[in-house]
């Protein structure tokens, strides 16, 4: 799923919540009324953006897109917010006390002068994604080539229309038809889907010619963009009016191109070469490989452990939905790991030599603790608990592996030495009874070993929850087990700043809220 | 000092933070002669970056081929020494290869635990920086590591260094950590290390085991892993080429995270314009990506067709003038005139050419320091068009070569740089430093340095005084840049 389609689910979502349609006034004063489904309020996160920004006086502003300020600042949108150079680190330090998190996507286009924070805004539970530009650069969505070099201008142009800064919108105009030329009016868009604007465009283009003013426009083009003059912004404005041909558009963005190439990162025919490459690479990704998310600047290892009945499995899952639809994430059962090739052969021959009775001793699944067993359990179970093992270590290279590109990683169970009732060791009782030979100490010894590989998770949550309790949630399972496994999760000490105890009695709701406010400054 | 003000700041917010290697060179490091290595808790990147902030250390825009997960780069100029001062802050402690740290190894948490104060400053307990010290090497051992090692050119300085930590803790620690990491079968391998010296076959040795441990904290392994590290190297190499010999236009390293700036260095004969831009090129390409370009007409570089003028110019047409002194009449006739446009028109598509190669890098994200900067303010003299007076010429020809050569003159008005510094100097000054030049041209060049306007600059015009000592012009200039990355 690309990012328009989430952001289109994102929208959907956001409409759900919303109520009927009814006409709303935008915070923008020079925005005129219009017919639209009311955005839910601005997010908490985003409030505090603004009033921190104008409090240590960053010049900024949300610079496109500006008929939807309202999505902006409901989360629905992203933020495009342009912010001056000189203020770039006051900006930087904003984004962190708020607990703005940098990221990028794997294979995305690195703009000069652009970077990506998220923020989680806790009351909502949605992520806010503000892409900072510190230079406004415009192009087709897969180089962004050119960099209008008059931010300064647009940026002292600016007014405070609600809770943000936006220009004045004859200057939105220039932004805008620029953008739009270079995005839909090239000789390879104009040829292809891409040749016509989407609705929204069409409606912030319709919105913008009725609120500028077009003598000021034209003036703001010939003090500030010189190299593209008056009478070539005529000609984009026509290239973009509805019935315009398509030599006509295609031959003014190759002048418009041409008159930008002195800002420019590639000359016009590398830049058309590359389009034309990235558009077909990034379609052949999309088919081929797994969607990618945004990665950190540190991957991270989430481990979800508690008693059965505690609510692990429904945790990750959530956290996963929560994190997965912007950033890379993956999930991973390090309890029951998938099976190799090799474990299920060997499961599959026990099963076969028991039908056959070739094979006897203790149950695969059995755990066998330091004196559950009065004789010797089996080669064919031991060697179960090896593959185990194995399996689990394979799991957790896997994961670990995940994390160092940048990922997150829920982990639902984890091995970890102080849980003695699952998800660890199993073959300890051999140091009870020394006189096995030397295969059986052999494959001991590799079960420890797999295990001891298995470092600790970045993060831990627990979950801690009365062993009756659990019964009452679990009466399918063992009651014994479950109380037992609860038991050890609820005496045992989890003192750590890494850890975090929640109380899974409570509604998962309450629970989910409670991990994600922890876990976000953390990741 | 920048980088003792940035610890203190960061044990005062309460982050837990240590130099977890190369602690031997701390005085050098701390005074920006080399760069620091600081592993800070996971969990208060927040706060430790508010502090890297507040004392005008800023993140940099790492080229995608070379940035690591769970490092950042952060730079920041220290105004007392006059230089930059790296901090490679690690989230996560990540090492390996050469070019390639791909290997996590799991013991922040630990390491921060046992980190010791020194003075001011929180270092990585002796025996844990020397077991990692040694663990470096190892996974740095390479074939061709391996064998520059045994011929003594890799790892010169690693004996000394080892031996410097664990004279700082005692050697039974030392086995003991490293046995705590990679197990009981390296310690014996730790043992002939601190008995001889780490040779390249303890080295190896040790790799094995340390791979082994750590083969669950790669992040890439097999073919991508050699593919990487040498598309790594080849930009590294690239970029030393440039750096030294050939001024290009590629991002392949770091540069500031607001993209690229074009700088414009002006002022007037002896106001010491190409000392400044050659120094600034040396000290901020040593951490950024850095072009320079010459867009003057004088001794800096020339392209294949001006070059010979200027030598011919100097050796053969000795007109007894003292530069800059005009001939009578102001205008030179004859072959000379002829060679005067001929000169202007090389010019003009030199200074076209070396524009557009300043706007691409400035557009890729570097900085570029440019030595002068056309003008159309003052034709015919400060670095403007020479034949401007043709353009109201009745002949055609005239008009159109005038045209011609005022493209690069007009680009530059219309791309102004971002940021200008501007070489104030007297007229005294500037000639004691230039004696073999005219006193009423040089009178005419301060004058006109001083109102020359750029309008529509990013930044504007930075005022330098440059009658002041160098050392200080200097400084004042890397800060005026680094204050606007």
């Amino acid at each position: 799923m690309d990012s328009s389609q989430r952001q289109d689910r994102m929208t959907t979502a956001g409409a759900d919540e919303g109520a009927a349609p009814s006409v709303e006034r935008s915070p923008n004063p020079s925005v005129e009324p219009r017919l639209s489904v009311i955005a839910p309020a601005p997010l908490e996160l985003v409030r505090s953006l603004c009033d921190e920004v104008e409090t240590e006086h960053v010049r900024y502003c949300h610079f496109k897109s500006n008929v939807e300020l309202d999505r902006s600042a409901s989360g629905l949108n992203d933020l495009d917010l342009l912010v001056a150079r000189s203020d770039a680190q006051r900006f930087v330090e904003v984004l962190y006390r708020l607990g703005f998190k940098r990221a990028w996507r794997a294979g995305a286009l690195h703009v000069p002068g652009v970077a990506h924070y998220y923020g989680f805004d806790a009351g909502s539970g949605r992520f806010v994604h503000v892409h900072a530009h510190l230079q406004l650069s415009v192009g087709d969505d897969m180089t962004k080539n050119y960099r209008l070099p008059f931010e300064e201008p647009y940026l002292s142009s600016t007014t405070r229309a609600g809770l943000f800064r936006i220009p004045a919108p004859e200057f939105e105009l220039v932004l805008f038809v620029v953008r739009m030329v270079l995005k839909h009016c090239a000789a390879d868009a104009a040829l292809g889907a891409r040749r016509s604007l989407s609705r929204r465009e069409r409606d912030e283009f319709g919105h913008l010619l009725r609120s500028a003013d077009l003598a000021a426009s034209r003036a703001v083009v010939k003090e500030h963009l010189a190299m593209v003059g008056a009478g070539l912004f005529d000609r984009c404005l026509d290239a973009l009016r509805p019935g315009s041909s398509l030599a006509f558009r295609a031959s003014t963005a190759y002048r418009l191109q041409r008159e930008l190439a002195p800002d420019g990162r590639r000359g016009q025919a590398t830049d058309g070469l590359l389009k034309l490459w990235r558009r077909q690479w990034r379609r052949a990704r999309r088919r081929l490989l797994p969607r990618t998310g945004a990665t950190f600047d540190r991957g991270s290892i989430v481990a979800v452990v508690g008693g059965d009945g505690s609510g692990k499995t429904s945790t990750v899952g959530e956290l996963e939905r929560w994190l997965s639809t912007p950033f890379e994430t993956t999930r991973v059962h390090l309890g029951k790991p998938p099976r190799s090739g090799i474990a299920s052969l060997h499961r599959a021959s026990v099963r076969i030599g028991k039908m056959l009775g070739l094979v006897s001793g203790t149950p695969l699944r059995a755990g066998v603790g330091a004196g559950d067993v009065d004789e010797f359990p089996g080669y064919a179970w031991l060697l179960f608990r090896v593959l185990k093992a194995r399996d689990r270590y394979g799991t957790y290279l896997h994961a670990r592996r995940f994390a160092a590109r940048g990922g997150i990683v829920l982990c639902d169970r984890y091995p970890l030495p102080q849980i003695r009732s699952m998800d660890r060791a199993r073959t300890a009782w051999s140091a009870d009874t020394p006189k096995h030979g030397a295969l059986v100490r052999y494959l001991v010894d590799r079960e420890r070993r797999y295990y001891d590989r298995i470092a600790d998770p970045d993060l831990l949550i627990v979950l801690r929850l009365d062993p009756e309790v659990a019964v009452r949630r679990k009466r399918e399972d063992d009651p014994e087990s479950v109380r037992l496994r609860n038991f050890e999760v609820r005496e045992l000490s989890w003192q750590s700043a890494t850890t975090y105890v929640a109380d899974a009695s409570r509604s998962s709701e309450d629970v989910l809220s409670d991990i994600k406010r922890w876990l976000w400054p953390r990741l | 000092m920048l980088a003792l003000d940035v610890f203190r700041g960061l044990d005062r917010a309460g982050v837990r933070y240590c130099i977890w290697k190369g602690s031997v060179h701390l005085d050098a490091s701390l005074a920006g002669e080399s760069d620091l290595d600081v592993l800070i808790e996971a969990g208060q990147r927040d706060a430790a970056y508010g502090v890297f902030a507040s004392h005008g250390c800023r993140t940099t825009r790492v080229a995608p081929r070379r940035a690591d997960v769970g490092v950042e780069d952060i730079l920041g100029f220290d105004p007392r020494t006059g230089r930059m001062v790296h901090f490679h802050v690690y989230h996560r402690l990540v090492l390996g290869e050469r070019h390639l740290d791909r290997y996590r190894l799991p013991w922040e948490r630990s390491v921060l635990e046992a980190r010791r104060s020194v003075g001011d400053v929180y270092l990585a307990d002796p025996a844990d920086e020397a077991v990692l010290l040694l663990i470096r090497a190892a996974l740095r051992l390479t074939v061709t590591a391996r064998a520059f090692t045994r011929l003594g050119i890799a790892n010169r300085g690693l004996p000394a260094e080892l031996d410097w930590l664990v004279r700082r803790t005692d050697r039974t620690q030392f086995l003991k950590t490293l046995e705590g990491r990679l197990g009981r079968a390296a310690v014996r391998d730790g043992e002939r290390c601190l008995e001889r010296g780490p040779t390249a076959a303890d080295l190896a040795s040790l790799r094995q085991k340390a791979k082994r441990v750590l083969a669950s904290q790669r992040s890439v392994r097999g073919p991508r892993a050699v593919a990487r590290r040498w598309l790594r190297i080849g930009a590294w190499a690239r970029r030393g080429v440039y750096r030294r010999y050939l001024e290009r236009p590629s991002f392949l390293a770091r540069g500031p995270l607001g993209g690229g700036m074009l700088v414009a260095i002006v002022g007037a004969d002896g106001s010491g314009k190409s000392s400044l831009a050659w120094d600034l090129r040396r000290s901020l390409s040593e951490k950024l990506d850095v072009m320079y370009v010459y867009l003057g007409s004088g001794d800096g570089p020339a392209s294949l067709i001006r070059w010979p003028m200027k030598v011919v110019h100097r050796r053969l047409l000795r007109t007894g003038r003292r530069p800059g002194e005009q001939r009578e009449g102001g205008r030179d006739a004859g072959w000379l005139g002829l060679a005067r446009v001929v000169w202007a028109l090389a010019l003009a598509n030199e200074k076209q050419r070396k524009l557009s190669k300043a706007m691409i890098a400035r557009s890729r994200g570097l900085i570029v320091i440019c030595d002068r900067y056309p003008q159309t303010q003052f034709p015919g003299q400060n670095d403007g068009p020479l034949l401007s007076a043709w353009r109201s010429s009745p002949s055609a020809i005239r008009r159109s070569l005038a045209r011609y050569e005022g493209r690069p003159y007009l680009l530059a008005a219309i791309l102004v740089p971002d940021l200008v510094l501007r070489l104030n100097v007297d007229e005294a000054t500037a000639l004691a430093r230039r004696p073999n030049l005219d006193p009423e041209y040089l009178r005419r060049r301060i004058e006109l340095t001083s109102v020359l306007s750029f309008e529509g600059s990013l930044f504007g015009a930075v005022e330098l005084d440059s009658t002041q000592p160098y050392r200080q012009v200097f400084g004042q200039a890397v800060e005026a840049i680094w204050a606007r990355t």
